[in-house]
């Protein structure tokens, strides 16, 4: 296939910008001092921020004094002795001066002079919530913790485990997926009862509470929680309505 | 018990003169690698790791020896007594360079030089005293910790692994840069952190060098200042470098500082 260079060109330079400008992730590049050269809409909405107010600020600012420390005292000698990292959980105030965990990547490009591009930022929210929430959040956080434990126990060792959490339709829904063993009919009906666990299950720690408990705080959230288990996959989903 | 196994050591280098360096908080000796071929024409090398970072024998690591800063500094004596080396220059990073302060005041015949890398005698401000944090921001990093919000070391050893354009390099940080147990992290943060050497920094006779980077938020160039104010025996270079790490950021200007001052 033929094809024209010129148009091409164009067409990439515009296409670069407005990537740049609508993605749904965080883009950030930061000069040899690492202070902000440019950043995307996205981001700056994020932080409650216009492009232009970004620009000049220290990029570790962004940052919440636990994540600050942990990117000069680790990340960043990492990024000086490997040249990259890739996804690591970081927190960032936003707009309204919350804490939003966001995974962080940083790549030093290649073969740049250009001292204004020393470090190139992608920042992508680990769980896409919309709006606040009226729920209690320590115990949806347990319930989300025995289910990543559950994937973990339960799933195979090398297939990753997904957890997903998305406001749509006015509803919130949080699911964990893992591959594996399907759970045994004979245990799926009892699966939210107490002290429910399998036989010959590998791990020992467990009594048997963890599903059961999720189920009662899904209660009281007045919320459902169900699954689905087969051969393709494990998946736990709880749902409420907002 | 050898403190060769405990610590790590490694020892090289041509010359005869000891130059003892000593990582910072987080990471282990590889965060010294862009420094120290610099000095092994001249000098003998003594690389270690602090006991409960990189290759350092864990088993070793005890809360109630490491809750101070002290513990480390007996290590480094030990090292000095066991090895056995005399009249020493030391190369001390971050909340490191406190634990020569010490070593230095307790065993003074030991040490010829101190050269203190980004240092820092306390980190919560305090009266007129400007350590760069308010003690509700290192509660906060110290409540950040013990939630494991970030998951701070454990995640580092993925990363590492996925390097290919290194792969020498990767395989040797796999088997110990940043790998740190998390609950010697959270306790190490605990006493780096915490920690208040203000009184004793005035007590070192020996020559001594302080490399103050700027825009340094662990380490602010006011905190530089009162150190060598306070340090009789001073020579205070600020440095173009920025951050916290200029032994990785800027290993040029930091090898020609230590250079300089050993002339």
């Amino acid at each position: 296939m033929s094809k024209n260079e010129n148009t091409d060109t164009t067409f990439s330079a515009s296409a670069t910008e407005d990537f740049f400008e609508q993605s749904l992730s965080g883009f950030l590049i930061a000069d040899s001092y690492n202070l902000i050269v440019q950043s995307n809409p996205r981001l700056a909405n994020w932080l409650g921020k216009t492009v232009d107010e970004l620009k000049g600020n220290r990029f570790s600012d962004l940052l919440s004094i636990g994540s600050k420390i942990y990117y000069e005292t680790h990340l960043l000698p990492l990024l000086r002795m490997q040249g990259f990292f890739e996804e690591i959980l970081i927190e960032i105030y936003d707009a309204s001066g919350k804490k939003l965990k966001v995974l962080l990547n940083a790549v030093v490009p290649k073969n740049k002079e250009n001292v204004r591009q020393a470090i190139y930022y992608t920042l992508l929210k680990a769980i896409k919530i919309a709006e606040p929430i009226n729920c209690d959040g320590d115990r949806i956080g347990q319930l989300l913790s025995n289910l990543i434990a559950n994937a973990i126990t339960h799933g195979t060792p090398n297939s990753p485990i997904f957890i997903n959490a998305v406001t749509h339709n006015k509803t919130l829904k949080i699911s964990v997926t893992n591959s594996g063993k399907p759970i045994p009919t004979s245990l799926q009906n009892l699966l939210f009862e107490p002290f429910t666990k399998e036989e010959d299950q590998q791990s020992k720690n467990g009594l048997g509470l963890g599903l059961y408990i999720s189920s009662e705080i899904a209660k009281a959230h007045k919320g459902t929680f169900r699954f689905v288990s087969n051969t393709n996959e494990t998946c736990f989903t709880f749902s409420m309505l907002l | 018990m050898s403190v060769v196994k405990r610590n790590n050591v490694i020892i090289k280098g041509k010359g005869s003169q000891v130059i003892m360096f000593s990582h910072g908080f987080g990471c282990d000796q590889n965060m010294r690698r862009y420094v120290t071929p610099a000095f092994e024409d001249d000098y003998k090398i003594v690389l270690f790791d602090h006991v409960g970072a990189g290759n350092s024998d864990l088993s070793e690591y005890s809360p109630k020896k490491y809750a101070e800063l002290e513990g480390y500094a007996a290590d480094i004596i030990d090292l000095c007594t066991q090895l056995p080396l005399q009249h020493i220059i030391f190369v001390g990073h971050s909340i490191r360079a406190m634990m020569g302060i010490i070593a230095a005041t307790k065993m003074p015949q030991l040490f010829k030089s101190l050269v203190l890398v980004s240092p820092s005698p306390s980190h919560i401000n305090d009266g007129d005293y400007v350590g760069g944090f308010t003690k509700l921001q290192i509660d906060e990093l110290l409540e950040s910790l013990d939630n494991n919000y970030l998951g701070w070391s454990v995640a580092m050893a993925p990363v590492i692994m996925g390097n290919p354009d290194k792969k020498e390099l990767a395989d040797e940080l796999t088997n110990s840069f940043c790998k740190t147990n998390p609950d010697i992290v959270k306790h190490f943060a605990r006493t780096t952190f915490l920690s208040d050497k203000r009184d004793l920094i005035s007590k070192v006779d020996c020559p001594t060098l302080i490399l103050q980077c700027a825009d340094d938020i662990i380490a602010p160039e006011v905190v530089g200042l009162y150190m060598h104010q306070n340090m009789k025996n001073s020579t205070l270079v600020n440095m173009k470098a920025t951050g916290h790490c200029p032994n990785l950021s800027a290993p040029e200007e930091t090898t020609a500082a230590i250079k300089q001052f050993l002339k």
